[in-house]
This record gives structure tokens, sequence and C-alpha cells, in this order.
């Protein structure tokens, strides 16, 4: 399947830069480009967090990823959009992820990054281990899976 | 006819292994392959959560029947972004 050239994915280990993001981004036909920066906070249920790691199901979350950036980008009218998210090792405060998105009108624009980060954090095989000092766990945050029910194992 | 499973996270950590190869009879189903695996990698079964499958890096039913040489991975509840 020919992939969309206005469609920028990337899963990197190296730090992200995103001003570049918002550059690759921005288009003649644009009004605006609006940009969702997720960050790497210090502290998770009044635990103070040393440090991440992010893994991922690199291949799958790289086409689920472009899946959902050109539904979105032909759903909403957008001109271009980038979703970068960091995999490995970060510090806190480090870019953990940038979507951004060009659009005619700022209404759209807003509403594909709140869509495309809802459906990033639900659907995308991405994981998270988050050191504390109370030691290290693999967060559950989407919220796609269901409770195992009681008596069942599939 | 065998599958290829890979394991990522704390999936990865109880399995052991970040992929294995699993026989399975023909036109077993992924429910039929996750019960495969349950069986090798006892720890499973305690898990809070249902595991998501996917074939070939999309998701599918645990009814989907797979083929040869297919891709599967359970995933357990994911935390990116």
């Amino acid at each position: 399947m020919e992939s969309h050239p206005d469609v920028l994915i990337e899963l990197t280990y190296e730090p992200i830069d995103e001003q570049n993001i918002i550059t690759k981004v921005r288009d003649d036909a644009a009004g605006c480009v609006v940009t969702f920066t997720g960050t790497v906070r210090n502290h998770h249920g009044g635990k103070r967090v040393l440090s991440l790691r992010y893994e991922a199901y690199e291949t799958m979350a790289a086409e689920l990823l472009r899946d959902m950036a050109e539904k979105a980008r032909e759903r909403l009218g957008l001109l271009r959009l980038a979703i970068v998210h960091r995999l490995g090792s970060v510090a806190i405060g480090d870019t953990a992820v940038v979507i951004a998105v060009s659009a005619a009108h700022r209404a759209a624009a807003f509403e594909a990054c709140r869509q495309l980060v809802d459906a990033l954090k639900d659907d995308v095989p991405i994981w998270k281990l988050e050191t504390t000092e109370e030691g290290s766990a693999w967060l559950a945050e989407s919220r796609a899976f269901n409770p195992k029910k009681a008596g069942k194992d599939n | 006819m065998k599958v290829r499973v890979v394991h990522f996270a704390l999936m990865r950590e109880l399995c052991g292994c970040d992929a294995e190869a699993l026989s399975l009879p023909e036109a077993a189903t992924v429910r039929e392959a996750w019960r495969a695996i349950c069986r090798i990698h006892g720890a499973l079964l305690d898990l809070p959560y249902e595991a998501r499958p996917a074939v070939n890096r999309r998701f599918a039913s645990w009814d989907a029947p797979l083929a040869e040489g297919q891709e599967l991975c359970f995933l357990l509840p994911t935390s990116g972004g």
C-alpha cells in the first residue's frame, strides 16, 4: 500500500526535536499548526518517578499509527500530520511523544490532536516501564483492555 | 501448522523470551493459541486483564482461524504516550 507523503510516523530511540517536527507539517494552505507534546512526569500515584523506559511492538505500532493518522487526515480534512514517539530509556522532562497537525482551520487541528493522543494511548502497542523509589513496574494505562472475568481464561 | 508468537514488555518478562514458535492443529483459532501459550507459561493465568490478540500486526478476534507462518502477539495493557 502506498503511504501518504503528508503523514510522518516515527518511533525513535533518540531525543525528539519538536521544532523540526512542527516545521515538517507546515503548509502554505494551513491556517494553523496544533501540537501535542507529551513529557515525562516526575511523579505518579504519589511516588517520585526516577526514570522510564518505553518498549514497543515496533512494526505493529508504526503500521497502526500510520493507519490512524491517514484516517484522521481523511475524516477531519487535515493537511499534514506527524506522530513521533520516543522509545528506550528517557529522563524526567524529556519529550515522550509529539503529535503535530496542520489544517486550514484550528477546530479540525485541535480535534485531531485530541483524538490521536487518545487513540495512541488506548490502542498502540507501546508500554512504559516506570521506575520509582519502590521499584519498577510495567504500567497499564489503556482503557481498551477488559478485566478478566471470574472463572474465564479465554 | 506453526505460528510465531512475539512477546513484549510484561508479556516478554512473564514468558521469559521475546518470541517462540507454537505448533497448533490446522485452522486452530487465536483462542486456542492463547490456551496453548498459557499451558506453557502458567503465570499468564494470574493476570487481572484479558490480553488483546493481534495477528500479522493487526488486532484480531479470539475466534479468528490461524494459518501457517502467521505472526501472533498477545498484548497486555499498553501505556504509550
